[in-house]
């Protein structure tokens, strides 16, 4: 049980949340993606949707080891 | 019986253009019972490429909750919820649901498949 | 009873009687098992988990590791209730754990008799030959800590969510400092207590804070505390905390029953859950009699009890010496104090020298004597060991000193400690108190020097019978990391969790291998960190409560029609019609026999509708489908398929072009949210910033679907003169849209989609719910029988459609038979899409990979059921395919399935194996086209 910070619903429970899979950090094409990425125990890129609250897409960075969460971009609704 | 509805979802960076609407998602309003006027306007507002106007009527369905019901406080920290806003979208017991506040009051709308079983659950608390 | 009533702070004088061993004894309101049968000379409460030695209280509190009963009796008892902790009521049953026929002559003690066979990692040593299944009865029977009960007649528990500035775990010195602070700044503080009453140890201190008496002190707290709006919970026990939220359970008198469980949000929390008291080891120094000092005296200062009539005190610091002063102003007689310390400047001492009190210095207990109980300690000066002295007594206090209750999380930024949880002792540092007892000046003692072959008799964690030559031996067999000792030597596991005897055996640990106890650490502690009943962390999520049923809005028609209702996926749905057969497989073959010959309806409003509009919207659902939806016209429909990303079929459905810039997609009922998402990813990731809005309207929209070659004509009848022409005129896979209202109802929208997928002439009805009962009634007045989900996918296979048995999730499109979707468009140009980039993974093309086909048995007649394997040979073990579905089919009188085959193996006409070892039986089967009737679609055209 832990408390995240939705963008657009404030704090929320965070099992609302559901993990997606993490950006592309390679280049070329799914092949490279899939196989050849490089993670970082200290730094993960990452796609969560809040599934069971607003359904918005996040672009969530944080250390998956320490569970901290350094950046939280909302992507839904937003322009580019 | 379940609500006539309709949301309205922003493609540029507006908003519903109603008292009424509900914000339940990022560029998402909800407008329950929406007056004729507004949907004519949202209708130009969507041919004009601002956004676009979806019939969701039968999806909402109101369910009666007290106040100081403990339902409420038995499935999320509601005040925490709402403290910046008056709608809340989420799952109580495994039913999405939208927490309306209004007026102090608080609206308990549940997707209509859900209904029955929410009910059931919440006169079991 | 005795003559004269027993006071004390907690107990209210009214008694009555209750039971313990099925034994009579007397209580007051407000005793707990432990201080009521103390009360009355109560020595023995149960016998240890391995050894079966008997055993009497150690603490007086959750970490009680000895006297853990059962109260009531089976089958709806309740085991494992620490007695320090549960409050007797009249009449109440209590009863010991773990002795066999009774507590007093136990058969399992004899196992002391091999006692060092029973030695740490005995577990993986032993009970091997001829197999453990010999001995496991044996072993389960006498394992354990009480009986688990069979029934439960307990009400089910509450859950509490709330939200504060500040959360103060533990009301004492140092809790009722922070709230106080934090509530007069302004903040929201919840303040949570275990115990029944707030002050934890202040209620033994004499000193003075903020100018007035302790306990006043405390009064005045609670009081202004009350004022400014902070919550205080009693019988409230914080039992875990992470991220910002914190677990507390709250149990009135101690038992489970009124359960509360309170999930507490706040951005910070404070620790002053106090320190533990722990005891010091010697040889037998689990004996009966042996408890905790502290425990001592809030025994006789909260409930009255002497418990013992010759007393001797054994610790490192000075608080024992204000504990024997306070157990002698209770009547109780003191004959000496062990202290292992060699200097002392502690008052105290002078006034228990000068009134006879036999004060030792440097001084040991190296082991206790006696049979059920302690009889005598044998002392000696801790430099000359050997130099031992007899001492009588009837009641050894133990202090060690206190270990920080900091299990419950280690700090972090949102997490502070504060009090004894800090190591912090000293009152006036903890809440500004004057005249307070200062600093205990502890002085590490950890056990008596010892024989190595006594070692054995040793107690570290008396829960789990744990003795220094368990620590020595899982040293000597390289189990060198706290962790793997705690695991191999079972120490700090059980009800109390290593609080007694966890800083203990990490210090042995650390003496013995010649380490600093602070590079051996002690094992992490992960919630709940006090046991909490699965009913309370469950409460209200069971039976009925556990999972929701979704009902679509013809519910209740099928209901009253007998339908025998499933839950699938979620939905209740109707699997068949009772009055069609005995059985779903009885029934489903007349029900889709029935649908053939004349007609059916059925309920398809569990299928996912999602609605896409916006101008981008025609090149979004390019991308996204297999197939183009930007050819669709506007009113017609096509089958399509979703991939995911690496090729595997996601999902089929429909798409519906409603307009240029608006299709709604159908999705199977049970994909549903995953296509959402799905299509909801690629919106706001790739195609973020795009005129493209995603709707979810499945409760939008019931689905009544109507097949058969009465359809046409039931529908003519029911829809009115305003359908007749697209009834007549409407081709396969095109809609309209109209209104449609009941006899004496308002109009809502239907749009009629001429679709099939039993294969019969049929059309779908999508409506508002609000119409959707009148409109079934009326349908099947006009002679449609309703058919429920057997007979519908006995229609599909024998068309060979395809549900989620065949799209799996380990289904290309081509295996699955869509290849055309994957074809060139008009333009000559095969589109991207997601997915297609790895449909040409070698994998996927390889010449054994599966394909779809249909299978018939070779003799016409013969059953086989899907799952069975597809082999050359009755004898083969290797597997070509499986057999997705399989159902008995009334229009051509045999079983046929679907399944999928390894290509090189799937030609038409192949006769091939299926093998059912798990329900026995081989049958021959024959590969056939996946349609087995009406290839070419005739009757759909109809």
């Amino acid at each position: 049980m832990s408390l995240f910070t939705c963008p657009f619903c404030g704090s929320r429970n965070l099992e609302e949340f559901s993990f997606h899979k993490t950006l592309p950090n390679v280049a070329g094409g799914a092949f490279e993606e899939i196989y050849l990425r490089r993670d970082a125990p200290s730094h993960s890129d990452e796609h969560w949707q809040h599934r069971y609250g607003c359904r918005a897409w996040l672009r969530v960075q944080r250390n998956p080891s320490s569970g901290e969460v350094f950046a939280v971009e909302l992507l839904t609704g937003t322009k580019p | 019986m379940s609500l006539s509805a309709c949301e309205w979802v922003d493609f540029d960076g507006g908003d519903a253009n109603s008292d009424l609407a509900l914000a339940i998602a990022p560029a998402r309003w909800l407008v329950v019972a929406p007056q004729e006027a507004w949907l004519a306007e949202r209708t130009q507002a969507a041919l004009a490429g601002l956004g676009a106007l979806i019939d969701v009527s039968g999806r909402w369905v109101p369910v009666e909750i007290a106040p100081d019901s403990p339902a409420l406080s038995a499935a999320a920290p509601l005040e925490l919820y709402l403290r910046d806003r008056d709608v809340a979208a989420l799952w109580m017991f495994d039913c999405p649901v939208l927490i309306v506040r209004c007026n102090g009051e608080i609206r308990l709308l549940v997707e209509a498949s859900y209904a029955h079983s929410l009910r059931a659950m919440l006169a079991r608390l | 009873m005795s003559a004269k009533l027993r006071t004390g702070r907690r107990i209210t004088g009214e008694t009555f009687a209750f039971y313990f061993d099925g034994q009579r004894y007397c209580a007051q309101r407000g005793d707990t098992a432990a201080s009521a049968l103390a009360a009355a000379g109560v020595r023995a409460f149960g016998r240890s988990i391995k050894y079966r030695r008997l055993r009497g209280l150690l603490a007086l509190g959750p970490e009680e590791p000895n006297a853990l009963l059962t109260v009531g009796e089976p089958p709806a008892c309740l085991p494992n209730v620490p007695a320090p902790v549960v409050r007797v009521t009249p009449g109440m049953r209590l009863y010991s754990q773990n002795r066999w026929p009774s507590l007093r002559v136990d058969a399992g003690s004899l196992l002391r008799l091999g006692a060092g066979f029973w030695g740490a990692g005995f577990y993986y040593k032993t009970f091997m030959w001829p197999s453990w299944k010999f001995y496991e009865g044996l072993i389960r029977r006498l394992a354990g800590l009480g009986a688990a009960p069979a029934e439960s007649k307990l009400p089910q528990s509450k859950v509490l969510h709330l939200d504060a500035d500040v959360i103060i775990a533990g009301a004492g010195a140092a809790g009722l400092r922070a709230a106080l602070d934090a509530a007069r700044s302004g903040q929201r503080v919840i303040l949570c207590e275990r115990e029944p009453v707030i002050g934890g140890e202040l209620s033994f201190e004499t000193a003075s804070i903020d100018g007035v008496a302790a306990l006043h002190w405390v009064q005045r707290a609670s009081e202004e505390l009350g004022h400014l709006g902070a919550r205080i919970m009693t019988d409230t026990a914080v039992i875990s905390a992470r991220g910002n939220v914190v677990i507390a359970h709250k149990q009135p008198a101690g038992l489970p029953g009124a359960d509360t469980l309170l999930r507490l949000y706040a951005p910070m929390l404070v620790n002053a859950m106090g320190a533990v008291e722990r005891p010091i080891a010697f040889i037998d120094n689990d004996l009966p009699g042996i408890m905790l000092a502290g425990a001592a005296e809030r025994l006789i200062s909260d409930y009255g009890v002497c418990v013992g009539k010759r007393i001797v005190l054994f610790g490192n610091h000075d608080r024992l010496y204000r504990t024997a002063i306070r157990l002698r102003q209770g009547g109780v007689n003191v004959k000496a104090i062990i202290d292992t310390r060699a200097l002392t400047a502690s008052a105290s001492r002078a006034i228990l020298l000068a009134a006879g009190v036999e004060c030792l210095q440097a001084y040991t207990i190296v082991r206790a004597e006696g049979g059920g109980a302690v009889r005598a300690v044998q002392i000696a000066p801790i430099k000359k060991a050997t130099a031992v002295r007899r001492v009588d007594c009837d009641s050894v206090l133990v202090s060690g000193g206190w270990s920080p209750a900091v299990r419950a999380a280690a700090p972090s930024d949102w997490h502070s400690v504060c009090g004894a949880a800090a190591g912090e002792l000293a009152l006036a540092a903890i809440a500004g108190a004057s005249d307070d007892d200062g600093e205990p000046q502890l002085e590490a003692y950890w056990r008596s020097p010892c024989a190595t072959a006594d070692e054995k008799n040793q107690f570290v964690d008396m829960q789990n019978d744990v003795t220094v030559a368990d620590l020595r031996q899982a040293l000597a067999e390289g189990f060198c990391d706290i962790e793997h000792v705690k695991r191999y030597t079972t120490l700090g596991i059980g009800t109390e969790q290593g609080a007694t005897g966890g800083m203990l055996g990490a210090a042995i640990v650390a003496e013995l291998s010649g380490s600093a106890l602070a590079a051996i650490g002690t094992s992490r502690a992960r919630g709940p960190y006090q046991p909490v009943p699965m009913g309370v962390l469950s409460g209200s999520r069971v039976g009925a409560g556990l999972r929701p049923e979704r009902r679509t809005a013809l519910h209740e028609e099928h209901a009253k029609a007998g339908a025998v209702l499933e839950l699938m996926a979620g939905w209740m749905r109707p699997r068949y019609y009772q009055g069609n057969g005995a059985d779903a497989f009885a029934a489903g073959i007349v029900e889709a026999a029935r649908v053939r010959k004349q007609g059916g309806i059925c309920d398809g409003s569990t299928l996912g509708k999602l609605e896409i509009a916006g101008a981008d919207a025609p090149a979004f659902l390019d991308r996204l489908y297999l197939n183009s939806a930007s050819a669709i016209e506007t009113g017609r429909a096509r089958y399509a398929a979703l991939l995911r990303e690496d090729g595997i079929v996601l999902d089929d459905g429909l798409l519906l072009r409603q307009a240029a810039d608006r299709f709604t997609a159908t999705t199977s009922s049970s994909h549903g949210a995953h296509v959402l998402s799905h299509l909801e990813f690629y919106r706001d990731t790739e195609w973020r910033g795009r005129r493209i809005a995603i709707s979810d309207v499945t409760e939008c929209w019931s689905v009544l679907i109507v097949a058969g070659p009465a359809s046409r004509t039931a529908l003519t009848a029911v829809l009115g003169r305003a359908w007749n022409e697209p009834l007549l005129n409407l081709r396969h896979m095109a809609f309209v849209e109209r209104t449609w209202s009941a006899a004496a109802g308002v109009g809502a929208k239907l749009r009629l989609l001429r679709a099939s997928f039993s294969g019969e002439l049929a059309y779908e009805l999508h409506c508002h719910p609000d119409i959707a009962c009148p409109l079934w009634q009326a349908l099947v007045a006009a002679g449609l029988a309703p058919f429920g989900l057997e007979a519908l996918d006995i229609l599909r296979v024998e068309k060979g459609y395809l549900t989620g048995a065949e799209l799996n999730g380990l289904t290309t499109p081509m295996d699955a038979g869509l290849g055309a979707m994957l074809k060139a468009g008009a333009d000559g140009l095969t589109r991207n899409s997601v997915g297609r980039a790895l449909l040409g993974r070698e994998g996927y093309l390889a010449a054994d990979r599966p394909i779809l086909v249909g299978l018939r048995a070779a003799d016409g007649k013969s059953q086989f059921l899907g799952g069975a394997q597809v082999t050359t040979t009755t004898t083969a073990t290797q597997s070509l395919g499986y057999i997705t579905s399989s159902v008995f089919s009334p229009a051509l009188q045999e079983w046929i399935g679907l399944a999928l085959i390894a290509r090189n193996c799937s030609a038409a006409g192949n006769e091939l194996i299926a093998r059912d070892p798990l329900r026995g039986g081989n049958t021959r089967v024959r590969i056939v086209p996946p349609a087995h009737l009406d290839p070419e679609g005739q009757r759909i055209k109809a």
